[in-house]
Order: C-alpha cells, then structure tokens, then sequence
C-alpha cells in the first residue's frame, strides 16, 4: 500500500476531464433503441396478453360469485332474534380497553420522589458548597457566551448532552477535568477547554477548612436552525 | 439542449431530475456536472492517476444513469449511491490488476485525523507516523476512515455506502480511532 501522494488535480483539470457527451453516447450504447414496429408489436402482444388473462379471470370467478349469493340468502333466512355472534366488540369490551392504566409512567414518577429525597438528606449544616466566586448565573452566562458548537461537525447534525466532572481544588480551581458523557472528541475539547477556563471559585469548605469538592456539569449541544 | 434548459434543470430539487433521467438521459447533466469533481477525486487518491481516475468515473456515472431505475429515494444523498458504486468499481479495478492500493494524505486530513485521535502531541508527530498507521488497518476499516476524514461525508452517507446502520457506522468508526490512537501512544 503506497502513502505517498501527488499533487491533487486543479478544478480546471478536473472540469476538462469531464465529457458528458461521451457519457450518453456509452449510455445510448449499452441500451439499443427499439425501433417504432418493433415497440408496436410488443405492445400489441402486451395488451392482448393482459385481455386474455382478464376475461379468464373473470370467466373463472364467475360460479363463485353465485356460490357466494347463495350462501348469503342462506344466511339471512336465519331467524332475526339469534343472539349476536361474540367476534363483534360491545361496547363493554371498548369501554374496559380504553380505561386500561400505564403502570410504565407511575413507577417512573415514584423513582424521581425518591432521588430528591436521598439529596436532601445528604446535605449536612458545617458543609458549605464550592461555588463560583461571581455566583452561578454570571458562570452560566459565561458557558452561553463561549460554548461553541464544532463547525467540522455540523454535517453530521450531531446534538445532545456532553456531561464534563472536575474537582475544584481548595484554590478554587479546577483539576481532574473528565468527561462523563461524551458527544465526540471535538466536543470534549470545546468542554475541556470551556472548564479550564472559566472564572475562579469558591472552594468547598467543611467546618469552615477548604476542602476538595467534584462538580458535574451537563452541557446541551444544539445546531441554530437559519430561519 | 441549450444553456437555459440546464440552468432550468439545476433548479429542480434532486430527486425531480433523477426521476426525469430515468426516461431522458440528457436531464442528467446537472447531476454528472454537480458531483464529477468528488467522484473523480475520490477515485484519484485511491488510483493516483490523473486518467485512469477519470475513465473509472466515467464509468461510476455510466453504471448509475443504467441503473437508475433501481435507485430508492429514502432522503439518503444521491451522492451515496455515486460512492458505492465507485467504491465496487475500484475495488474491482484493484482486483482485476492486482495492483497496490494507495492513500493520498494531504495536510488537511493529517489535521483533522489529528484533532480525532489526540491533541498531546504535535501535529508533525502525526503526520510522519500516520501512514505506517493506516497500512495496518484491514480493508474495512481503512473504507470508513477514507470515507469519513478524506471524503468528509456524514455517518449516514458512510452507512448507506457500506450498507451498514448508522449507529454501527459510528461505534466502528470511533472504535478504529481508539485502535489508532492506542498505536500511535505506543510508538
């Protein structure tokens, strides 16, 4: 296998190379026109086929149809008052399908209960949180101003959440940067270099002594539609 | 057919063309014209022959425009199918003359293969370590890097080309970048 390239061809040699006469003239070629006679003895023989086949089809079914006459005269001579067969639905049947509970959203919204729960019993009164100096929301405005979306990979219409946890250290800076959740490698860059940039924090203190803290932070990819 | 009946015909969305092609060859043109040049270079960098390349794509749109009856709009890009086609035909092509198989690198690709497999070494590491890389690839594995990093296409073009399902072209695609990128740390 040779790796070695040449020079890549200009858009002007390219477009001299290109000859679509020369296409439809092999095109033409490699399918022969039939001539008019031709093309009308085979519609002739098409179109007599399909009329031959049609009246025997029809020819064919015919007895059947009087069979089929005859069975439903034989049927409404039955008497009126018989009861109605079981395979037609009541309206019972229609009421008790569409009453039917989905047990599916209810188990769901137990599990979520239960999560807030857990959290809030986790959070203790000598343990303060690290948080960014300037508060959460000038840090949030600074992730909308600077997360930028890989233009390299706007073909592939890639979109969701990158999820990035770093520990912020008891300088208030952030080591350990890993990626959780990943979209890519060049989202991962963009995130990575969004946290080692962002503005200093407050670290974590425990009766009042810095310690280290981890921080999760999920990250929404969304391509802008030009309308 | 004059200049205006062309630009009338580049106008129509894609698929009206090709549905028109089907009974009038010559609507085709905008067709051949709009995706010659990808096609072309695509099969350059695997012959590395200016007119060899050349007469394989003339052949990748003569096969098309024969079997364009076959042709399934399912809002996958015609130029998918131009791919598969010339992917066979210069497999075939490598088969018949039992010829070597070459990859172009170019610096662009170098830089975006680079910015895949890792961003702790420079540039130049890369590119003097890569085509030793792409040589121990299997066959398959170096179509999906070729059609991904060279050709610039989307996974679900890829997938369309090599009748694979998008998702399984990715995980693919990201496991042979972790292939790469363990052999490229280890040397």
């Amino acid at each position: 296998m040779n790796t070695k390239g040449k020079s890549i061809p200009t858009d002007g040699e390219i477009k001299e190379l290109m000859n679509f006469e020369e296409l439809i003239a092999a095109y033409k070629k490699a399918t022969p026109k039939t001539s008019h006679g031709l093309a009308l003895l085979r519609w002739v023989i098409g179109a007599s086929t399909v009329l031959v086949f049609s009246l025997s089809l029809y020819f064919s079914l015919k007895p059947n149809e009087s069979k089929v006459q005859q069975k439903e005269q034989m049927i409404r001579k039955e008497p009126i008052e018989s009861p109605p067969p079981e395979t037609i639905t009541s309206p019972n049947n229609l009421a008790k399908q569409s009453i039917t509970p989905k047990p599916a959203v209810t188990a769901k919204k137990e599990k979520k209960v239960i999560n807030s729960e857990v959290e809030m019993v986790a959070l203790t009164p000598e343990y303060l949180a690290a948080e960014p100096i300037d508060g959460y929301p000038s840090l949030y405005s600074y992730f909308d101003r600077e997360l930028k979306y890989p233009m390299q990979l706007t073909k592939d219409s890639i979109q969701g959440v990158e999820s990035v946890a770093f520990v912020i250290d008891k300088n208030g800076k952030p080591v350990k940067i890993e990626i959780q959740q990943s979209l890519g490698a060049a989202f991962d860059k963009e995130v990575i270099r969004l946290i080692e940039s962002m503005p200093p924090w407050k670290p974590a203190t425990l009766n009042g002594e810095p310690i280290l803290s981890k921080i999760s932070i999920p990250f929404t990819f969304r391509i802008k539609s030009n309308q | 057919m004059n200049e205006q009946d062309t630009i009338q015909k580049k106008d129509l969305p894609e698929e009206d063309i090709l549905r028109k092609s089907q009974s009038d060859s010559q609507a085709f043109r905008p067709i051949y014209e709009k995706y010659f040049k990808r096609i072309y270079l695509f099969t350059y960098r695997k012959v590395g022959e200016k007119e060899l390349a050349a007469d394989i794509t003339q052949q990748v749109f003569l096969k098309a425009l024969l079997a364009l009856g076959k042709f399934q709009f399912r809002g996958v890009p015609f130029s998918a199918w131009l791919f598969r086609i010339a992917l066979n035909e210069c497999n075939e092509f490598f088969r018949k003359t039992k010829r070597a198989m070459r990859i172009d690198l170019d610096d662009a690709i170098i830089e975006l293969l680079h910015e895949e497999l890792t961003y702790d070494t420079t540039l130049d590491d890369l590119a003097v370590k890569l085509p030793e890389l792409l040589t121990k690839l299997k066959e398959e594995e170096l179509q999906l890097i070729e059609l991904r990093f060279f050709e610039d296409l989307s996974f679900k073009e890829i997938s369309e080309i090599l009748n694979l399902t998008e998702t399984n072209t990715k995980v693919k695609t990201y496991r042979i970048l972790e292939k790469l990128k363990k052999q490229f740390l280890k040397q």
